[in-house]
C-alpha cells in the first residue's frame, strides 16, 4: 500500500490525538484523585490535603499538586510481588484493567472537528502541498471515526473484567479471588442493563457512529432532555430516553466498581478485593484503570444523553431559535449552522467541562450513599433494571413507529 | 398471518408454556402438568398430520420450504416425541415422585428443530436447528443427575456434539467461500454443469463428517453405545430414532434434493458414502453380537440400520431417496416398542441387563411375543415390515449396480439374524432365574408390545401404506409462495 | 473503512507505552526491597493463611455468567435492529419488524423468568 499526502496527514493528526487524549485522561486522573480527597473532605467538615503545590515554592494552588506528589510516590515505593502469585498474569491484570478504560476514549467525539486548512493554505504556498492534502487538514473531532462506534464502546469495555477477575486469581490469595469473582459477577450484570439501556438511543438516533449521535443532539434536543417537537410523542420519547439515561448512569457506577456499588473492593469485607496483593506501580494502574473509566464513562454519557460537545442552550432542545436578544442578532452557527472554525476547541472546554461535572457527581455519591449488600446489588441488576430496560426499548421503538 | 400455525411454532409454544407454568405452579401443584405434556403432545401430532404439507411464515420463505419430505417427517418426529413423553413421564428418576417438567419440555423444543431440520433449505437454518436439536440433547442426557452414567453421557454428547457441530460450521463456511451462497437452489445453480472445485469437495466432505456424527456412522460411532446407555431411556429412543432420522433427511436433502445433488460432487461422494455404509453395517453387526446390555445392544442395532441405510443413500438416486424414508418408518415402528420395554425393565431390574429377559416367555407370553416379533423385523425375517425395508435396500443396490455393497448387506443381514436371535432365545430357551422381581410389568405395556407386533406383521404383509408414504416423501418441491395464505 | 480503525492502534499503543512505561519506570528507580518469608505470603490480616487460596464458591457465579452470555448477545442482537426500524418503518414493514423482536425478547424473557422463579438471582439462599 503506498501511502499519499493526505494520509500522512491524516495519520499525523490521528497521533496526535490519541496522544493528547491519553494525556489529557492522564492528567484527569490525579486532577480527580485530589478533587475526591478535598471533596469527601468538605463533606465531613475537615481539611483535605491542601498543602501541595508547585514544586520548590510555597505555592499552594488548593493542594492540586498533591496528585504529582501521588504518583512520584507509586514510582519510588518498592515494586513487590509476592512469591506465591503466577507472575505472567499478576503482570498482566494491572495492564488489562488500565488499557480498555484509555482506549474507549478513542471513538468518543470530543468536538465537531477542526478546520486547520487556512493555516494548511498558508503552509501550501511554501511546500507546494496539492488541494487534497489541503483538504486533509479538515480535522475530525474524534481519535477514531468508526461507524460500529458504541459497539466498539462495549466490546472494550466489557474487556476490563478480564484484568479484574485475572488479578484476582492470579493473585493466589484468598480475599483478591473473592474480590475477583465478586466482581466479574457485578460488572457483567450491570453490562446487559448498559447495553440494553442505550438501544433507544439507537431507535431514535438510527446510528451507532457517536459523532453522528451527537450531531442528530444538536439538531434535535438532548436526548436525556424531553422533546418539546413533536407533541405527546415526542415527550414521551424524551421521558423514555431520560429513564435510559437513568439506568445507565447507575449502570456506569457498577462498572466502573464505585460506590454504592464497590463491592469488589469492599474494605472491611475483603480488604482491598482484588488488589490486595499489589503494590507500587502496578497498584497504580488499578487506579489510573478505575479513575480512567470513570472518565470514560462520563464521556459516554454525555456524548448519548447530554448532546456531547454541544452547548446548553435551550433552542438546541426543540425552542425556535430567538432571532435576536436585546438587540443582539444571534449568529446562525449556534443553532448548530455553519460552524466558525475556533468552535472547534471551544467545544473541547464545553465537553470537558460536562465530563468534570459528572466527576463531581459520581465523587458526591460516593462520600454521600452507603454501600450496597451483594444481593441487594444483584437484585437491582437482574430483577429491576434489565426488565425495566427491555420493557424500555419496546416503548421508545413503539412512540418511534408510532411518530408521524 | 395463518401461517404461523405452523408445527414448530406450537411446539416451542407448548415448551415455552411448560417450562412457564413449572415455574409459576408452586411445588406439589404440578402433578397435572406430566398428562397435560402428552395430551399436548397428541394434540401436536393430530395438527402436524394436518398441516406439515402447508407453507411456512413469508419471512422464512427464503430458508425453509414445503415438499414431500417435510410432509413425510415432521409427522415422523412428532411422533417421536409423543413416544418420548408418554414414557418420561413414567422415567424412574430417584426419589422425585413427579418427573421434572424440564424433562417433559425440553423434548418438545428439540422436536422443534427436528421439523426445521425437515424442511430446511439453507445452510444456515440447518444449523440454527440443528444446534435447536442438540443443545436441547445435551441437557436431556445429562438429565438424571443422580447417576454418574447419565452425566457421563451428556458430556459425552456434549463434547462429540461440539465436535460434529464445528465441522458443520467449517464446511458451511468453505461452501459459502466456494459458491457464495448458502441456499441450496443457488449452490445447485452456482456449481451445475461445471467441474467441482477441490474446495467444494472439502465443503462436502466436511458436512458429511458433522453429519456423520449425529447418524452414528462409522468411523464417527464410538460415542454412540456410552451415550445410549448412560442417557435416560427416553432420550435414548430420541437421540437413537429421531435425530438419528434428523441426520438422514439431512443427507437426503442435501444430497439428493439439493444443494449437492450434483453429478460432480456424486461422482467423489458416492463411493465415500457406500464404503462409510458397508463398514457401518459391518462393524454394527459385529460389534452387537458380545453385547450384554439391551441399551448398548440396540445403540450397535441401531448403528446397523444406519448403515442399511447409508448404503441406499449411495446409490444416488430417487430409488434410494424413497428406500431411506421408508427404512426411517420401518426402523422407528421395530425400535420404538423395544425401548418402551427396556424402559420397563429398568423400572422392575433397575438395569437394562440382557439376563432379565431369561424365560421371559414363561413369566409374561405377551410382551414376549410383542418383542420376537419386533426383533425379528429388525433382523429382517421374511414376512415382517423389516424384511421390507431391507429388500428394497438391496433392490436399490441392485438396481445401481453395487454389488460389492450388496454382497456385504446381504451377509451382515444373515449374520444380523444370529445376534438378533440373541435376546429371543434368552426369552423362550433360557431357564428363568430363581430370585423373580415382585414387580410385574403394567398391563399397557402388553399391549403396546402386541399391538407393535401386529404392525410388523400387517404392515409386512401389506406395506402399501408406507410405500404411499414413501412416494409422497418423493413428492416434488411445494413451494413456499404458491399455495394460498 | 478499515483506515478508520488505524487511530485505534494509536490509542492502544499509546495505553500500552503508559502501562508499560509505568511498571517498567517503577521498577528502575523504585526501592528495591529485600524479600522475607512473611512478606511474601498471601494477606490475610497478618495471620499464616488457612487452607487453600483457591476457596470454593458459590455456583450461582457460574450461573449468572452463563445468562450473562445469553443476554449480552440478545442485546447485541438487537442494535443492528434498533438502528434499521425507521428503514424498515419507512418500507411498511415497521410493526411486523417490531412484533418479530417483541417475540423474540418475549421468548428469552421466559428464560429469564424461568431463572428468577428457581432462585439464580436469589443470593440470599444457599445453594
Amino acid at each position: 500500500m503506498i501511502l499519499h499526502a493526505p494520509d500522512l496527514v491524516f495519520l499525523a493528526f490521528s497521533a496526535v490525538k490519541a496522544v493528547a487524549v491519553a494525556l489529557v485522561v492522564l492528567t484527569m486522573v490525579p486532577g480527580s484523585v485530589t478533587a475526591e480527597r478535598r471533596l469527601s473532605a468538605w463533606i465531613q467538615d475537615r481539611r483535605g490535603p491542601n498543602r501541595v503545590g508547585i514544586p520548590f515554592t510555597n505555592i499552594r494552588i488548593f493542594g492540586l499538586g498533591q496528585g504529582l506528589a501521588d504518583a512520584a510516590k507509586f514510582l519510588l515505593k518498592e515494586q513487590f510481588v509476592p512469591a506465591s502469585v503466577n507472575r505472567i498474569y499478576f503482570n498482566l491484570a494491572p495492564i488489562l484493567a488500565m488499557v480498555p478504560a484509555l482506549v474507549t476514549v478513542a471513538v468518543i467525539p470530543f468536538s465537531p472537528g477542526f478546520d486547520l486548512r487556512p493555516i494548511a493554505e498558508w503552509i501550501a504556498g511554501f511546500l507546494h502541498w496539492d488541494e487534497a492534502t489541503v483538504q486533509a487538514f479538515q480535522i475530525s473531532g474524534v481519535v477514531a471515526n468508526l461507524d460500529v462506534g458504541l459497539l466498539f464502546v462495549f466490546a472494550v469495555i466489557s474487556l476490563s473484567v478480564y484484568g479484574i477477575i485475572l488479578a484476582g486469581w492470579a493473585s493466589n490469595s484468598k480475599y483478591p479471588f473473592l474480590g475477583g469473582i465478586r466482581s466479574s459477577a457485578q460488572m457483567i450484570s450491570y453490562e446487559i442493563a448498559m447495553g440494553a439501556s442505550v438501544v433507544p438511543v439507537f431507535l431514535v438516533t438510527q446510528q451507532l457512529n457517536l459523532g453522528k449521535i451527537v450531531e442528530y443532539q444538536v439538531q434535535n434536543g438532548w436526548l436525556a432532555l424531553p422533546h418539546l417537537r413533536g407533541g405527546v410523542v415526542g415527550v414521551l420519547t424524551g421521558l423514555c430516553l431520560a429513564f435510559s439515561f437513568l439506568v445507565f448512569l447507575v449502570a456506569a457506577f457498577a462498572e466502573t466498581n464505585r460506590l454504592p456499588f464497590d463491592l469488589p473492593e469492599a474494605e472491611t469485607e475483603l480488604v482491598g478485593g482484588y488488589h490486595t496483593e499489589y503494590s507500587g506501580m502496578r497498584f497504580a494502574l488499578f487506579f489510573l484503570g478505575e479513575y480512567a473509566a470513570m472518565i470514560s464513562a462520563s464521556a459516554i454519557m454525555v456524548t448519548l444523553f447530554l448532546g456531547g460537545w454541544s452547548l446548553p442552550l435551550p433552542w438546541l432542545n426543540g425552542l425556535p431559535m430567538p432571532q435576536s436578544v436585546f438587540g443582539w442578532a444571534l449568529p446562525a452557527w449556534l443553532a448548530g449552522q455553519g460552524m466558525p472554525w475556533w468552535f472547534g476547541f471551544v467545544s473541547v472546554g464545553v465537553f470537558l467541562a460536562k465530563i468534570l461535572v459528572f466527576i463531581g457527581f459520581f465523587i458526591v455519591i460516593r462520600w454521600t450513599i452507603p454501600r450496597f449488600k451483594y444481593d441487594q446489588l444483584m437484585n437491582l441488576g437482574w430483577k429491576v433494571f434489565i426488565p425495566m430496560a427491555f420493557v424500555n426499548i419496546f416503548l421508545v421503538a413503539a412512540l418511534v413507529l408510532a411518530r408521524a | 398471518m395463518i401461517r404461523w400455525f405452523c408445527p414448530e411454532v406450537l411446539l416451542v409454544l407448548t415448551g415455552v408454556t411448560l417450562i412457564l407454568a413449572d415455574a409459576l405452579i408452586p411445588p406439589g401443584k404440578k402433578e397435572w402438568l406430566p398428562r397435560l405434556s402428552i395430551l399436548l403432545g397428541i394434540a401436536l401430532f393430530i395438527f402436524t398430520i394436518w398441516q406439515s404439507g402447508q407453507p411456512m411464515p413469508e419471512v422464512w420463505a427464503n430458508l425453509f420450504v414445503t415438499d414431500g419430505l417435510s410432509l413425510v417427517f415432521k409427522p415422523f418426529f412428532v411422533l417421536c416425541l409423543v413416544g418420548v413423553t408418554l414414557i418420561s413421564v413414567r422415567y424412574p428418576m430417584g426419589r422425585e415422585e413427579v418427573v421434572r417438567t424440564e424433562f417433559l419440555a425440553l423434548p418438545f423444543f428439540s422436536t422443534a428443530g427436528l421439523c426445521l431440520l425437515a424442511s430446511a433449505r439453507d445452510f444456515l437454518a440447518i444449523f440454527v436447528a440443528l444446534e435447536l436439536v442438540a443443545i436441547s440433547l445435551y441437557l436431556l442426557a445429562a438429565f438424571h443427575r443422580s447417576r454418574a452414567a447419565s452425566l457421563e453421557a451428556g458430556m459425552k454428547l456434549l463434547v462429540m456434539g461440539g465436535l460434529s457441530t464445528g465441522f458443520l460450521v467449517m464446511g458451511i463456511a468453505w461452501l459459502y467461500a466456494t459458491a457464495g451462497s448458502t441456499e441450496f437452489s443457488r449452490i445447485i445453480l452456482e456449481q451445475a454443469g461445471r467441474p467441482a472445485s477441490p474446495a467444494l469437495l472439502f465443503a462436502v466432505g466436511l458436512i458429511l463428517t458433522g453429519l456423520a456424527f449425529k447418524i452414528a456412522a462409522v468411523p464417527f460411532h464410538a460415542w454412540a453405545p456410552d451415550v445410549y446407555e448412560g442417557a435416560p431411556t427416553p432420550i435414548t429412543a430420541f437421540l437413537a430414532i429421531a435425530s438419528k432420522a434428523a441426520g438422514f433427511v439431512l443427507l437426503l436433502r442435501i444430497f439428493c434434493l439439493g444443494a449437492f445433488a450434483l453429478d460432480s460432487v456424486g461422482w467423489v461422494f458416492r463411493p465415500i458414502l457406500l464404503t462409510m455404509g458397508i463398514a457401518t453395517v459391518t462393524l454394527g453387526t459385529l460389534a452387537a453380537l458380545p453385547q450384554r446390555n439391551l441399551k448398548r445392544y440396540l445403540a450397535y442395532s441401531g448403528i446397523a440400520h444406519a448403515g442399511y441405510m447409508l448404503l441406499a443413500l449411495g446409490t444416488w438416486g430417487e430409488s434410494g431417496m424413497g428406500t431411506v424414508a421408508g427404512y426411517l418408518w420401518a426402523y422407528l415402528l421395530a425400535t420404538f416398542p423395544v425401548f418402551i420395554f427396556v424402559q420397563e425393565l429398568e423400572r422392575v431390574h433397575g438395569n437394562a441387563d440382557m439376563r432379565h429377559l431369561d424365560g421371559l416367555a414363561q413369566r409374561d407370553p405377551g410382551p414376549a411375543l410383542g418383542l420376537t416379533l419386533c426383533f425379528l423385523s429388525m433382523a429382517g425375517l421374511p414376512p415382517l415390515l423389516g424384511f421390507s425395508a431391507k429388500l428394497s435396500v438391496f433392490t436399490a443396490l441392485w438396481s445401481a449396480g453395487e454389488i460389492p455393497g450388496l454382497v456385504v448387506g446381504v451377509i451382515m443381514a444373515v449374520v444380523g439374524l444370529g445376534f438378533y436371535l440373541v435376546p429371543i432365545r434368552a426369552m423362550y430357551w433360557e431357564r428363568e432365574p430363581d430370585v423373580v422381581p415382585a414387580q410385574r410389568f403394567p398391563s399397557f405395556l402388553v399391549w403396546i408390545l402386541l399391538l407393535a407386533g401386529a404392525a410388523q406383521l400387517i404392515l409386512g404383509f401389506q406395506p402399501r401404506p408406507l410405500v404411499r408414504l414413501v412416494e409422497k416423501s418423493l413428492a416434488p418441491m411445494v413451494s413456499g409462495n404458491l399455495q394460498g395464505k | 473503512m478499515i483506515r478508520e480503525f488505524v487511530p485505534v492502534l494509536f490509542s492502544l499503543g499509546m495505553a500500552l507505552a503508559i502501562a508499560l512505561g509505568g511498571i517498567g519506570l517503577g521498577i528502575v528507580i523504585g526501592k528495591v526491597g529485600r524479600r522475607n518469608r512473611g512478606k511474601d505470603m498471601a494477606y490475610e490480616c497478618g495471620k499464616d493463611p488457612i487452607g487453600s487460596p483457591s476457596a470454593r464458591f458459590s455456583v450461582k457465579f457460574y450461573l449468572v455468567a452463563m445468562i450473562f452470555i445469553l443476554f449480552d448477545i440478545e442485546v447485541i442482537f438487537m442494535y443492528p435492529w434498533a438502528v434499521s426500524l425507521m428503514g424498515f418503518k419507512q418500507s411498511g414493514m415497521g410493526w411486523q419488524v417490531f412484533g418479530l423482536m417483541l417475540a423474540f425478547v418475549l421468548l428469552v424473557e421466559v428464560g429469564h423468568l424461568y431463572a428468577y422463579q428457581k432462585g439464580v438471582f436469589d443470593w440470599n439462599k444457599r445453594g
